[in-house]
């Protein structure tokens, strides 16, 4: 399976976001914001996986790969990839040493763990836009046109099949796994179906169509940094 | 045997006239875009999808059997104004082709697609030859290793020198490791000029390059022309090539995309019109960009315009700019010169003198190895120095695998700590940057083996002042071996500013006066020959007490006499007061600046100036500002100041407990957020636990007991560790269960802890169920408890559709319904 594994780039500006702040950091929180961006970059071993399916067959509801157990299911999947040939499944970590480094810094430092945990996440996010970047240049180099990123657990694609997902694209070769509830192991992971489209789609989430949202139904959308331009009512 | 020889001096004759003719070609492309503007095509994948290429469809394969197709897109750029016409090989790699099962075509894909391009130009446009990225980034990124890479690359660039391109096009490469390979091969392998064009999104290649350092790395490896195009429009192409223009003088080239058909609100639509990328061409004219086409989307029609916009433009003088000397990691690049900062170089990553790197070494530990690195990056190392040089060890192996780890965790440029050839040839094939090699010096076995290498790799070298006879006494006697090194150097074809010289300390314990000689060789070197000098500082202090004091003054002596680096100990801190302080006086730092900032600074990466001012009242004011602020360092000394006129409890109550309520209501209004939050918490935790042994025990009022988790299947725990952090902070007993927490331990731990509240955490949708679960349990026993929920996809609908007591929407809200809740328990009981 070819891996994608680049060094971690991440600006500061970039994390603000996914630490809830909208103007400008106080001077501690920034002191904070450094030391964390140094440690991220410790600690931080960001690599993915993919593999590339053609779609064997549209059913209502459904959407099924060629020689892949797993199905993307639901109205919302069906919806996002009805004008693709192929689908593109992607995996991305930073890896385990974040997570044991969170839980210390949760016993020992509640403030640092906030920070450090909105940088990894802001970290798995760039990382896992970068392998898109990398993934899409060649899907548009073949003539396709790709889609915007859909994850099991968006929309009514059941979590359930983050498994499965992770089985197929062998998801061991970067320690990456689910727990029983099908929350992904080590946390700051990503898994995500891109698909080839026939004809140019939208790539951004400010789609009147609330269906394709990825973060319809999550609270979670408060803390996404697209809110300045989602037309979601959440926010 | 006349005859015969005759005839093989015809033939001489005839093939050195094919290689001057060849030389003369080559001259012609050159000459032509370093005295005018050529204008590019545009693209060609798009076109060959209006020839009817079927989507999925391999372009180069297609080509083979729609030849005639090819040459119709050829045609209409040059109909069009292109002065260079791109040959159809952008994926004719066997790394590409190997998807299509064609790995044996690289050879006939390239001649032919070169030869397509010749029969329409005839002589009537150049013929670039492209080479576009395999999609593979060379080891430990990807799978393949950088040789492999210039292998693969080889075969495609002698390809299309043999097919007849008049330069090769390196186009669309997004890591500059990759970019090299390309490189390496094409100027190693053929004798053609070579332009090289990285892709850059929101300023920076996919692994990280800046075009400040693309520039310095593809110039010191030999490109011609240096560039960028795709991803990205006209517009946001401005800056990258202002950046290109302030860091090389190098022609440029650019080739934006005319963007790919996007669909916004149901339409397709296309961002850049031929008119509209044509009105960039002055810009880009007057950064300096001698050879201009379009990328992705584009059409004859842009090409149209462009030409017609070209005519108009009056081709303006570019000044030459003189750049320092530079030295670059693939993400970082480093400068060293008169008007520069002194740099330092970490030294200590050496299994000579330290046993610790030497066992790491011997055992593969590179964990070690790492931390070496980064803690002295820490403390102010621009620079890494990597000798592997351990008796019985393969050095070549442990130079490659050094600088695989070393660049893959850090940004900072290395230097090569290695004179054996074939060792420090494995480690330039590594690193993807512009490495400084240390070193060579004045012998000719050392010149001979060492510059070519500098030269093939695109690296600096650094010389040191000794040859065969040793080390001279005398200062004159050094600057001869420097001359030596550096016109040895130009005439390996490296640049001036790529040689750095090592003057050369001896231990002064042996021979003070001598130190002075070192002293006086910099002036020279620096005066007369005018190149950078870098020192190996510690020596000079070797087997004497107090090695900094030697060290720092030597160093503080060396910087007076124009030293640009040395080669030192990161975590004698006096180094970087010396250099700053050097800096500052000597004129290198005019407006102070780095020195202001090395006086303020507390970590290497903090940005932080706000320092605390000890001098402040002693007053309940200042210890509201600190909690405020967060301010930790202060706060025990003011504490310690207000107890000699307040009693503790005074403190507390009219201290901090308003600050900390006061800081939940900033946050509340959203004018300070999380972090602040939490670290105001924290300066009140620190001041609780040194007032605790102030109060007696019987005075401190049992606030109540609180047992938080997160529930059972759910994994996320920052937001309940906020809420007990700040229930902490407010004086409650906290019994923290963790996270995925099944209901019956929540019960039963309250049960035991003489809880009054259970606060409940979860993340997920899947998960929150469990709340309903854990109440249900709660009212089933009967059990005095009150249940508080919260999370992000908690609501209070739901909260108060599962019976929960409260709803905390963030961690103040948490605490203020805890403090109200059991203030209702209390008036209660009391009742």
């Amino acid at each position: 399976m070819p891996f994608f594994k680049i060094p971690l780039h991440i600006k500061k500006q970039d994390v603000l976001p996914f630490l809830g702040i909208t103007t400008a950091p106080s001077p501690q929180e920034e002191n904070l914001i450094d030391i964390c961006l140094h440690e991220i970059k410790q600690k931080a071993h960001p690599v993915g996986i993919w593999k590339t399916y053609e779609i064997k067959k549209f059913e209502p509801n459904n959407i099924m790969l060629e020689n892949c157990s797993l199905f993307l299911e639901g109205d919302n999947a069906s919806e996002h990839f009805k004008t693709c040939e192929k689908i593109t499944l992607l995996a991305s970590t930073l890896g385990n040493e974040i997570d044991i480094f969170l839980q210390y810094l949760g016993q020992e430092n509640p403030a640092h763990a906030l920070v450090f945990d909105g940088i990894a996440s802001a970290a798995i996010e760039t990382f896992t836009e970068q392998m898109d970047t990398y993934l899409s240049s060649d899907i548009r180099h073949k003539g396709y046109f790709p889609t915007a990123r859909f994850s099991p657990g968006y929309g009514d694609w059941p979590l359930k099949w983050q498994k499965e997902f992770l089985e197929n694209i062998g998801g061991a070769e970067i320690n990456l796994t689910t727990t029983p509830h099908f929350l992904l192991q080590p946390i700051k992971s990503v898994t995500a179906a891109l698909g080839w489209s026939k004809i140019p789609v939208e790539r951004s989430y400010t789609s009147t169509n609330q269906a394709t949202k990825p973060c319809r139904n999550s609270k979670a959308c408060k803390y996404c940094k697209l809110a300045p331009f989602c037309s979601s009512k959440k926010h | 045997m006349t005859r015969q020889r005759t005839y093989i001096d015809l033939l001489t004759h005839f093939q050195l006239k094919l290689v001057e003719l060849e030389v003369l070609l080559v001259s012609k492309f050159l000459t032509a875009i370093k005295e005018t503007i050529l204008l590019g095509d545009g693209a060609m994948g798009t076109m060959l999808v209006k020839e009817g290429l079927p989507a999925g469809y391999n372009p180069e394969l297609w080509m083979l059997s729609n030849p005639e197709k090819v040459k119709n897109i050829h045609k209409a750029y040059l109909n069009a104004g292109s002065q260079i016409i791109q040959t159809n090989t952008f994926g004719a790699n066997r790394l590409k082709l190997k998807e299509y099962n064609a790995t044996t075509k690289v050879k006939e894909l390239n001649i032919t697609a070169t030869r397509l391009v010749k029969e329409v130009v005839g002589n009537n446009a150049f013929i670039a030859g492209i080479v576009g990225p395999t999609g593979h980034f060379p080891a430990p990124l990807g799978e393949y290793t950088w040789l492999q890479l210039v292998d693969i690359f080889r075969e495609q660039v002698e390809a299309l020198q043999e097919g007849g391109a008049d330069f090769i096009f390196l186009e669309t490469f997004s890591d500059l490791g990759e970019a090299r390979a390309a490189l390496f091969a094409a100027k190693n392998y053929t004798s053609l000029p070579v332009a090289c064009s990285l892709t850059y999104t929101d300023g920076h290649t996919l692994t990280g390059t800046a075009p400040k350092t693309a520039s310095v790395v593809l110039e010191a490896m030999g490109a011609d022309i240096i560039g960028a195009n795709c991803s990205t429009g006209a517009k946001e192409l401005l800056p990258i090539m202002e950046a290109y223009r302030n860091t090389t003088n190098l022609p440029l080239l650019v080739e934006p995309n005319a963007g790919m058909p996007e669909l916004v609100n149901g339409k397709t639509v296309y961002h850049e019109t031929p008119q509209a990328m044509s009105n960039y061409i002055n810009s880009f004219v007057h950064l300096g960009v001698k050879l201009i086409g379009a990328c992705c989307g584009s059409t004859p029609d842009h090409i149209r315009a462009m030409a017609e916009k070209l005519q108009e433009e009056e081709f303006p003088f570019i000044k030459k700019i003189v750049f320092p000397t530079r030295l670059a990691s693939r993400t970082k690049t480093v400068s060293l010169g008169i008007g520069e900062l002194p740099q330092l170089i970490g030294e200590r990553i050496n299994p000579t003198a330290r046993k610790i790197i030497s066992r790491a070494f011997h055992e593969n530990n590179w964990d070690t190895i790492l931390q070496e690195g980064y803690a002295q990056v820490e403390k102010g190392a621009h620079l890494l120095d990597l000798n592997v040089g351990v008796p019985g060890l393969d050095e070549g192996k442990l130079l490659a695998q050094g600088v695989r780890q070393l660049q893959m965790s850090l940004d900072v440029p290395l230097v090569l700590d290695c004179t054996n050839p074939e060792a420090l040839e494995k480690g330039l094939q590594e690193y993807q940057g512009k490495a400084l090699i240390n070193s060579v010096n004045g012998e000719s076995k050392s010149l001979e083996n060492i510059l070519p290498l500098a030269k093939k790799y695109g690296a600096a070298v650094l010389g040191l002042t000794l040859d065969d006879q040793g080390i001279p006494e005398k200062a004159e006697d050094r600057l001869k071996i420097a001359e030596r090194i550096v016109n040895r150097a130009l005439e390996a074809g490296l640049s001036k500013k790529d040689v750095i010289i090592d003057c050369l300390v001896m231990a002064a314990a042996t021979n003070p006066i001598l130190s002075l000689e070192t002293i006086r060789a910099i002036e020279l070197v620096k005066k007369q020959l005018g190149v950078c000098c870098v020192l190996g500082l510690s020596n000079v202090s070797h087997g004497l007490p107090q090695r900094s004091w030697l060290n720092n003054t030597f160093l503080s002596l060396a910087l007076g006499a124009g030293l640009d680096a040395a080669i030192a100990n990161p975590n004698d801190s006096r180094i970087s007061e010396t250099m700053a302080s050097c800096a500052f006086l000597t004129g290198r730092d005019p407006s102070a600046q780095n020195y202001l900032q090395a006086t303020g600074k507390i970590l290497v990466t903090s940005t932080n100036t706000n320092r605390p001012d000890h001098n402040k009242p002693v007053s309940f004011q200042t210890l509201h500002e600190y909690i405020l602020q967060g301010q930790k360092e202060p706060l025990v000394p003011l504490l310690e100041k207000l107890l000699k006129k307040e009693e503790p409890l005074a403190i507390i109550n009219q201290g901090i407990i308003p600050s900390l309520e006061k800081v939940g209501d900033l946050f509340a209004q959203g004018n300070v957020f999380l972090p602040q939050l939490m670290l105001s918490g924290e300066a009140v935790k620190i001041a609780f636990a040194y007032l605790k042994k102030f109060i007696p025990a019987s005075t401190t009022e049992e606030k109540g007991t609180i047992v938080v988790g997160t529930v059972k299947g759910d994994v996320h725990d920052i937001g309940k560790n906020i809420v007990k952090a700040l229930l902490e902070n407010h004086g409650y007993n906290v019994v923290d269960l963790g996270k995925n927490v099944p209901a019956a331990t929540f019960v039963e731990t309250a049960k035991k802890e003489h809880a009054q509240i259970i606060g409940l955490s979860a993340l997920m949708t899947t998960t929150m169920v469990e709340m309903d679960t854990i109440i249900k349990q709660v009212r089933k026993e009967n059990l005095p408890l009150k249940i508080i929920v919260g999370g992000a996809v908690v609501t209070e609908d739901y909260a108060k559709q599962i019976g929960a007591d409260g709803y905390g929407k963030d961690a103040v809200a948490a605490v203020k319904i805890v403090q109200k809740l059991l203030n209702s328990s209390k008036l209660l009981r009391n009742d």
